[in-house]
């Protein structure tokens, strides 16, 4: 069996990610990916190293599952859905929003959560890691392209 | 002008006055957009849908709302950007001091093994010869310390709040970097009225504290460095590595008060060092105007942390003047 720091540097990554996509806020998932090797340092006599990092990716996924559980989200989420339908197809503003090359996903990551969710630039940095000054400076981006072509428009 | 659901800051309470005028010129837009949207899941939703880690029912009402919204496919690409889930450095960081400071005893042969680190195991001997190497310092490499991209492994981090410290808006250029201990312990300078035997008691005292430190170990280190300062009260360099050991536990109070101390204490290059971290601790506490006072020193100076300081002044404070080159 590898040394426990070799397991560590060898999967952090990977049940990062996968921690991130399970639960979509950075300080929680790396609260439980944190987590998972705090399991696996406990448990490790008793794994084998074939059983990784799929091992790992389970005690992930069973900390998101609580997490969600804790949550309110998902269930405004339920009631909602039974009283809204949603058009399919995408509207001008925002298949604009997705055509403009100068916006990359963090832009409209930023923006879709700042004036479509409406989050605080902190709940927002919860999401993405990303620091608030760098969240303001996204989003004054944004708003500056947005202008820009919406002025084009105009005229 | 507000529209039905009330105003923008209303909504948002941490709004910017160019955001009030961006809702004035084209809210209308994005209301409209809202209204499209409003049966659309958080994103968050949508890739944890796919982990499975929603509830069923939940799920459920995810992927039957995606297969009909072009606009929730577009995001969740969006949301599942390499870029955005990437571990970064500091989270890595984080996450490594976790598993640290909950894993500390280890019942078993199998050890976690430290990072690669040269050990630094020169004889006394060495600290008079060491004097010439005292213009370099004994805190940190006078290169400077580099933030690098992507985890860095010898790089640690911080604990997960504590103390019930609030962490103010965090500054790219002000980021906790461990300063190492790169010199032989016998580089430490000689003050006026020590004599070379205070200082073998402070080294012979020191050593021992800074093995924890060195493998970042920092609840040990803060422990043991504790009573090293305890023992040795006028010297800088006990206080200054318990200030750092204190901000890699986010017990920043504390980490203000021994780097203060430190500082006090300090000379030249250490001092700067000093003051650096100190102005971190004050950042984290919110106190941006002694963390300013702090860097401005070290901005108009022309020490290793000339550069960096200036940059966080402008990141933290940007109504503070730039400082004219000299």
């Amino acid at each position: 069996m590898e040394t426990f720091e070799a397991l560590y540097r060898q999967h952090v990554d990977a049940v990062f990610r996968f921690a991130m996509r399970a639960v979509g806020r950075r300080d929680v998932a790396e609260e439980i990916t944190s987590d998972a090797f705090i399991a696996l340092f406990r448990n490790l006599d008793r794994i084998d190293a074939a059983q990784l990092p799929a091992w790992l990716f389970t005690v992930v996924k069973n900390r998101a599952v609580d997490h969600w559980r804790r949550q309110s989200l998902e269930q405004r989420y339920l009631a909602k859905h039974q009283a809204v339908q949603s058009p399919d197809s995408v509207e001008p503003i925002e298949s604009w929003l997705f055509r403009h090359k100068a916006l990359k996903p963090v832009h409209r990551i930023c923006l879709v959560l700042r004036y479509v969710h409406n989050l605080s630039r902190a709940e927002i940095a919860q999401r993405t890691g990303l620091s608030e000054i760098q969240i303001k400076g996204h989003l004054r981006y944004a708003r500056h392209i947005l202008r820009r072509e919406l002025l084009k428009v105009a005229r | 002008m507000p529209d039905e659901e009330g105003t923008m800051r209303s909504r948002t309470p941490d709004i910017e006055p160019d955001e009030e005028r961006f809702a004035e010129e084209v809210g209308a837009a994005f209301t409209e957009m809202r209204a499209r949207h409003a049966a659309c899941p958080d994103p968050a939703m949508v890739l944890a849908a796919e982990a499975g880690t929603l509830p069923e029912e939940t799920a459920a009402a995810v992927f039957n709302h995606l297969a009909q919204c072009a606009w929730c496919r577009r995001l969740r690409a969006d949301m599942a950007d390499p870029e955005l889930l990437r571990l970064d450095a500091d989270a890595a960081r984080r996450i490594r001091a976790r598993v640290l400071t909950s894993g500390a005893e280890l019942p078993h042969a199998s050890r976690w093994l430290e990072w690669t680190r040269p050990r630094m195991l020169l004889p006394l001997g060495v600290v008079m010869v060491a004097v010439v190497a005292v213009a370099t310092g004994i805190f940190v490499n006078r290169t400077g310390p580099t933030v690098k991209p992507g985890p860095t492994a010898a790089t640690p981090t911080a604990a997960p709040p504590a103390n019930g410290s609030s962490l103010a808006t965090p500054s790219s250029a002000l980021r906790l970097e461990k300063a190492p201990v790169k010199l032989p312990l016998g580089a430490v300078i000689l003050r006026r009225g020590e004599t070379g035997s205070d200082r073998d008691r402070l080294l012979s005292d020191l050593r021992p504290a800074l093995v924890p430190y060195r493998d970042d170990n920092f609840a040990r280190a803060a422990a043991m460095l504790d009573v090293v300062a305890r023992k040795h009260p006028t010297s800088p360099e006990p206080r200054f590595y318990l200030g750092v050991c204190r901000l890699f536990l986010n017990e920043n109070d504390q980490a203000a008060t021994d780097l203060e101390d430190a500082l006090r204490l300090a000379r030249g290059e250490q001092a700067e060092d000093a003051a650096w971290y100190s102005s971190l601790a004050y950042q984290r506490l919110g106190k941006t105007e002694q963390a300013v006072n702090h860097l401005r020193r070290l901005c108009e100076g022309h020490g290793g942390y000339a550069e960096r300081a200036c940059t966080a002044i402008a990141e933290i404070h940007p109504s503070t003047p730039a400082v004219p080159k000299k």
